[in-house]
């Protein structure tokens, strides 16, 4: 709340302005000089307190920039190789996953290696990786059937409920894993951010901050995720929390592949970086007429299947 | 409350120009402290280059740095060049030895120099041959595969190289064969355990069959009742190699 200064009080006009003194009768319009002498006083000293703060503001700033340069202690947004993993740089790469539906044979040896590579809990229920068989009768009714999530391969006939007695006219494999989609809806919905998205576009949990609460896990549309038990070996070292494939993410930086591509024995899985002028991947399987399964979820998922899918069998 | 307040005031407030002074100094240097404080355990939280860091690289640094259990293929064939070159054309051949015999890294790890109990590596059981070749449906139509029930389940292996995906001799019939239905009934063409595509396809009998698979000649002892076995044979042991003994200079 300020008042009106009297032209004649020789208060420069852009000087601070003098606060009134509170008590002062809201008719006081003429103060006399010697008055608000201290007040202006005060006013100049708050100025300079003010400037002096500003000051060592700007020093800090200049030491703390200093220091910086000294230690770098923040990942700096132009570095083009990530310091934290020594020469990866996940903005260059274009990780592409292609399944066969053609080749898989059903051995599940996928799922066996998944397990041993990530510590993902034993039972059938907790897993990163899957192997569904999806299977038309010659009745026309189709079932999908995946026992124990494939771990133990496959018996000869269908398992599904329902499909006892019925002739399978027509069948396949499809191995299953996360799409790691480029419109993620487990990202959206996380409430603390715990899963995001890398810049080389794997999808990730944060286990330390993740609480559990399992949005992501209802609102992946292909089932990729499940919440760890709590009594076991699991692949972040915490129970509770949100787990989902990460394309084996230790590999793929350290230039390995996944553990299921590099299990599979028929070549059904296959991995590459499309940025790689030596790899040929998507190109080979965009040829061959690879499509990402159910684009109509609407999330763009990134791995390609080939081969029979579920409308053609 | 107001009169407490100001009386509580008036018992500490500094009365010198001094006091006031120390007063000041212990606020600000109190607050300043506070505030360097939460500014490095804020900088320290967010550091990504520590572990405990909540930053976003410091968890995608995590992921990354996880310890591997399977090795890359291309890896095995520096030492076990036999094995390559025997698995390098056949049916076999695109499969990284890791399918069957098991996460190896720790094996390529161990070195040269390692004992061998740090680099012994799984043998295979039949399970994992079954795990792909039982017949199922959904297997690919081109895809090799038996029905277990028709064929000698539990010793694939002694028939089978699963690097070079040939099969050689039968097992060991180990069984008596007494009371029991002539040869051709289980070993012909069509039976249940196929005659060896090597033999003659001609009529064949259980007396040529006899002419070789007689106790004691051969890896395929058979006891049939009746059947004498020449003393010469009766020396050579299963494995086909004359013992030492047997061969005198």
């Amino acid at each position: 709340m300020t008042e009106p200064l009297e032209p004649n009080t020789q208060v420069p006009a852009e000087g601070p302005s003098v606060p009134a003194v509170e008590d002062a009768p809201a008719d006081a319009v003429l103060v006399p000089l010697e008055d608000i002498a201290s007040q202006i006083e005060q006013a100049s000293l708050t100025r300079r307190a003010f400037l002096g703060f500003g000051v060592a503001l700007a020093g800090g700033a200049v030491g703390a920039a200093f220091l910086g340069q000294l230690f770098p202690v923040f990942a700096s947004a132009e570095d083009t190789v990530s310091p934290l993993i020594p020469d990866y740089d996940p903005a260059s790469k274009a990780w592409t996953f292609v399944v066969d539906t053609g080749k898989c044979i059903g051995c599940g040896l996928c799922v066996v290696a998944c397990k041993e590579e990530n510590h993902v809990p034993e039972s059938s229920e907790f897993t990163r990786t899957w192997v569904e068989r999806h299977t038309t009768m010659t009745d026309g009714t189709m079932y999908v059937d995946a026992p124990d999530a494939g771990i133990n391969g496959f018996p000869a006939a269908c398992t599904a409920p329902g499909s006892e007695g019925k002739t399978a006219k027509s069948s396949f494999f499809q191995p299953r894993l996360c799409m790691q989609c480029a419109d993620s809806p487990c990202t959206g919905v996380c409430p603390v951010s715990a899963t995001y998205k890398t810049a080389d576009g794997i999808i990730l949990v944060d286990a330390r901050r993740c609480i559990g609460c399992g949005f992501c896990v209802v609102s992946c549309p292909y089932g990729a995720r499940y919440i760890t038990p709590s009594d076991e070996d699991t692949p972040a070292s915490m129970p509770g929390v949100a787990d989902k494939c990460t394309w084996c993410y230790h590999r793929i930086s350290n230039g390995q592949k996944p553990a299921c591509v590099e299990i599979c024995p028929v070549g059904a899985r296959r991995f590459g970086d499309a940025n790689d002028p030596n790899d040929d991947i998507l190109t080979v399987a965009l040829a061959a007429g690879a499509e990402p399964l159910h684009p109509e979820y609407g999330t763009a998922p990134r791995v390609l299947y080939l081969g029979p899918t579920l409308q053609e069998a | 409350m107001r009169t407490k307040i100001r009386r509580l005031w008036a018992s500490v407030r500094p009365r010198t120009r001094r006091g006031r002074l120390v007063a000041a100094v212990a606020i600000l240097g109190g607050a300043a402290v506070l505030a360097v404080a939460i500014l490095a355990g804020a900088a320290m939280a967010w550091n990504p280059y520590l572990d405990f860091a909540l930053h976003r690289d410091s968890n995608a640094k995590q992921w990354a740095t996880l310890p591997m259990s399977f090795a890359d293929s291309a890896v095995c064939i520096r030492c076990h060049i036999t094995e390559a070159s025997r698995l390098a054309s056949n049916a076999h051949a695109d499969i990284g030895c890791q399918s069957c015999h098991g996460a190896l890294l720790a094996h390529v790890d161990a070195g040269e120099n390692a004992s061998k109990a740090d680099v012994m590596i799984k043998v295979p059981t039949d399970e994992v041959c079954i795990r792909c070749h039982a017949a199922a449906v959904g297997r690919p139509a081109d895809f090799q595969t038996i029905v277990p029930a028709n064929h000698y389940v539990g010793q694939c292996l002694q028939c089978h190289d699963p690097h070079t995906t040939l099969a050689q001799h039968p097992p060991v019939v180990s069984h008596p064969l007494a009371n029991l239905p002539p040869c051709l009934t289980c070993h012909g063409p069509d039976g249940f355990k196929a005659r060896n595509e090597r033999h003659p396809s001609g009529l064949l009998t259980d007396q040529e069959c006899l002419q070789c698979h007689v106790a004691g000649r051969g890896p395929q002892q058979i006891t049939l009742p009746g059947v004498s076995v020449p003393p010469s044979a009766s020396s050579v042991p299963a494995s086909g190699k004359p013992t030492s003994s047997g061969v005198t200079p």
